[in-house]
């Protein structure tokens, strides 16, 4: 209790209120711009939170992520145009209600939602993160590193298209990591003689070359899908609104429940979750035949969902240090940067500050009503600003912002070259989100993985000694076995099919 | 611009090979057995691997696909002229600001990349939203989070 009230006068500061504000209305314009999906909004956010204190740089940060998931079904409803990947499930729907005149009326039904959604992923992180991290107290660095391994591992090979380009990119962020001074031994590696390499590649500018200067690259060069000026000033209908999600009730809570869990994954985030949701929403309906056609049902649970999600995905992130998707390996590279090594001891050294981020998701889901109604009503008008200027002014903001970190303009090259390498990646379909997950969470697991060969003098099976960290190796090494078994399936099916089509085909094909 | 997988392939078996290699060179402690190389090593050993199989894949669809298949971007000249617009601008920051100070390079360099995006007859407007976005940007870096921008001409001035 008394945590609880420390936390809250961590929170309800004037400053913290304005900072959490401030984010409210960065992370709805952010989310309303299909350009910046809410990785780029942190990626933006990041470089100004590094010199506020730990609460009001966590707030600033959770607020924006949650109002740009909301925020993404402006360009998706309106446009056609999902603002974020989590928008995706159920854009195509929410632009057939539009064109029935209810646009406003389905973004209204959206934000409350989103809002119901967000409460309810929050509650479920408040409750379980301080549970789970008494339960983690016990871990060893076996345990810690099977969950890096885990968490890696999904990101790289389950929720990447192709898991050899997913694994290659979780490997370039892991070698990332390891430049610079070795924790154990303090020798230099991949320094090449050069002092400021000794210090190691800040994550920061990599974090912001990859996702904000790929994306000025990427929205620049391909030519621009619809016209933005096809958005109309939508009228809102506040009683079908509220009398949709009261019919569809119980799609909001099988839709805030599915998205918690499924945000507390490692690896799947919000996206996946409205998918999830939007499916099952369809498939317990009475009315399946009216999905896709402008029909709220589904719409009602996966808003709610992509927001419960992104309240849970902080669950592994806080209570293991390992997070579940780019936007919280962010967070982890901050928490790092402030001096806060996350795992269940900062729930005893610090639970003030946990439980403070627990209250500034509340009050952001809370903000997001008032300033979510005012983003639907001047929706038309934010959707017209244009990438061309746009996307300058992000480039700038991204160079200062790299500047920003240490001073130096070594921070600026750093981020152009990992925005080349990141557009170059992308347009050939490797995932960057490994990347820079490997480079956050890669010194961690080679301190553990070296800790635990020195103590036990290389022997592999002191891995599975103890009962929690052999089921946590168990489930790593299933997850690395699927795609190759389905891959090993697949040819066999093919091969009985027909052995003539058998050579043309690429093992990346297959493995798909 | 979609490479041939065997290209990249090829590319990451190389840093891998390198990565390996060079790891052999860091100082190990006498009586650990093991040092600060063998992390690296276990990463090069799953890179190359990435590679090989990348290199594999593409040599098989050689013979139906091209080794740089083109999008319709990249068939354009403005996607490029774009492209190093862009990279030009940075490196005119980074190499400029240290002595023209952050107002002058940020105004310069956002006035000459809207023309670009924006199209050679929107000068007057292009300067006049470079202008304000420099400001607010200086406005925000320097005066409120306190960052020691670049100091130069303009900024001489405004001590």
């Amino acid at each position: 209790m008394d945590t609880l009230l420390a936390a809250f006068d961590l929170v309800f500061r004037a400053e913290i209120l304005l900072v959490i504000l401030g984010a409210t209305v960065f992370g709805i314009f952010a989310g309303a711009m299909p350009g910046i999906s809410a990785t780029v909004a942190v990626a933006l956010l990041v470089p100004i939170t590094f010199f506020m204190e730990p609460v009001a740089a966590l707030a600033a940060i959770a607020t924006a992520v949650a109002m740009a998931i909301f925020a993404g079904d402006l360009p998706g409803a309106l446009l056609r145009i999902p603002g974020m990947p989590a928008s995706a499930a159920y854009a195509e729907e929410a632009h057939e209600m539009t064109l029935k005149g209810k646009g406003g009326t389905v973004l209204m039904t959206a934000l409350i939602c989103s809002v119901l959604g967000g409460l309810v992923g929050t509650a479920a992180l408040a409750f379980s993160a301080p549970l789970l991290a008494d339960f983690a107290l016990e871990f060893q660095y076996y345990e810690y590193f099977w969950l890096a391994v885990i968490g890696l591992s999904t990101a790289a090979l389950v929720a990447a298209s192709s898991p050899i380009k997913g694994m290659i990119s979780l490997a370039i962020g892991l070698l990332l990591a390891t430049v610079g001074l070795d924790l154990i031994s303090g020798q230099p590696r991949f320094t090449f003689g050069s002092l400021p390499l000794m210090e190691g590649i800040h994550f920061i500018p990599v974090m912001i070359g990859i996702f904000a200067v790929a994306e000025v690259f990427r929205a620049l060069i391909h030519p621009p899908r619809t016209d933005a000026g096809m958005a109309r000033v939508q009228k809102i209908d506040f009683r079908e609104a509220f009398s949709t999600i009261w019919r569809y009730k119980a799609n909001l809570s099988r839709g805030s429940i599915l998205g918690t869990l499924i945000g507390a994954l490692p690896g799947a985030g919000s996206d996946i979750a409205a998918w999830v949701s939007y499916g099952y929403a369809r498939k317990r309906s009475k009315t399946p035949e009216k999905f896709g056609t402008g029909h709220p049902e589904g719409i009602v649970a996966a808003s709610a969902s992509n927001n419960a999600a992104t309240s849970s995905t902080w669950v592994p992130s806080l209570v293991f240090g390992i997070p579940g998707d780019s936007v919280t390996a962010i967070v982890i590279g901050v928490l790092f940067l402030k001096g806060l090594e996350p795992g269940p001891n900062v729930f005893i050294e610090n639970a003030p500050l946990v439980y403070s981020i627990f209250i500034s998701f509340f009050i952001a889901n809370i903000f997001l009503i008032p300033v979510g109604y005012v983003a639907i009503r001047a929706a038309s008008q934010l959707l017209k600003v244009s990438n061309k200027v746009l996307m300058p002014i992000i480039l700038i903001f991204t160079m200062v912002g790299a500047y920003a970190i240490n001073n130096s303009m070594l921070g600026v090259v750093v981020a152009l070259v990992a925005g080349i390498g990141s557009f170059l990646m992308q347009e050939n379909d490797y995932p960057v989100a490994p990347l820079i997950l490997g480079m956050v969470i890669g010194t961690l697991l080679e301190k553990n993985f070296m800790q635990a060969m020195i103590a036990r003098q290389g022997d592999l099976t002191a891995f599975f000694d103890r009962p929690i960290a052999a089921t946590l190796g168990v489930i790593a090494i299933l997850i690395w076995a699927a795609p190759m078994i389905s891959a090993i399936r697949i040819r066999r099916a093919k091969r009985r099919s027909g052995p003539a089509g058998t050579n043309s085909k690429t093992t990346e094909e297959v493995v798909e | 611009m979609k490479f041939n997988d065997a290209i990249p392939g090829a590319l990451f078996l190389a840093i891998a090979i390198f990565a390996f290699v060079h790891a052999g060179s860091f100082m190990r402690f006498p009586g650990v057995p093991y040092g600060p190389d063998l992390f690296p090593r276990i990463i090069a050993v799953i890179m190359g691997g990435g590679g090989l199989i990348l290199i594999v894949n593409g040599l098989r669809s050689a013979n139906s696909a091209s080794w740089l298949e083109l999008a319709d971007w990249a068939r354009q000249w403005r996607s490029y002229g774009i492209f190093f617009a862009v990279i030009a601008a940075v490196l005119f920051y980074v190499f400029l600001s240290g002595t023209l100070g952050f107002l002058l390079t940020g105004f310069l360099m956002l006035t000459g990349l809207f023309l670009v995006t924006r199209g050679a007859s929107t000068v007057l407007s292009s300067a006049a939203l470079a202008l304000g976005v420099t400001v607010l940007i200086h406005l925000v870096f320097v005066e409120a989070l306190r960052v020691p921008l670049p100091f130069g001409v303009i900024e001489r001035l405004l001590v």
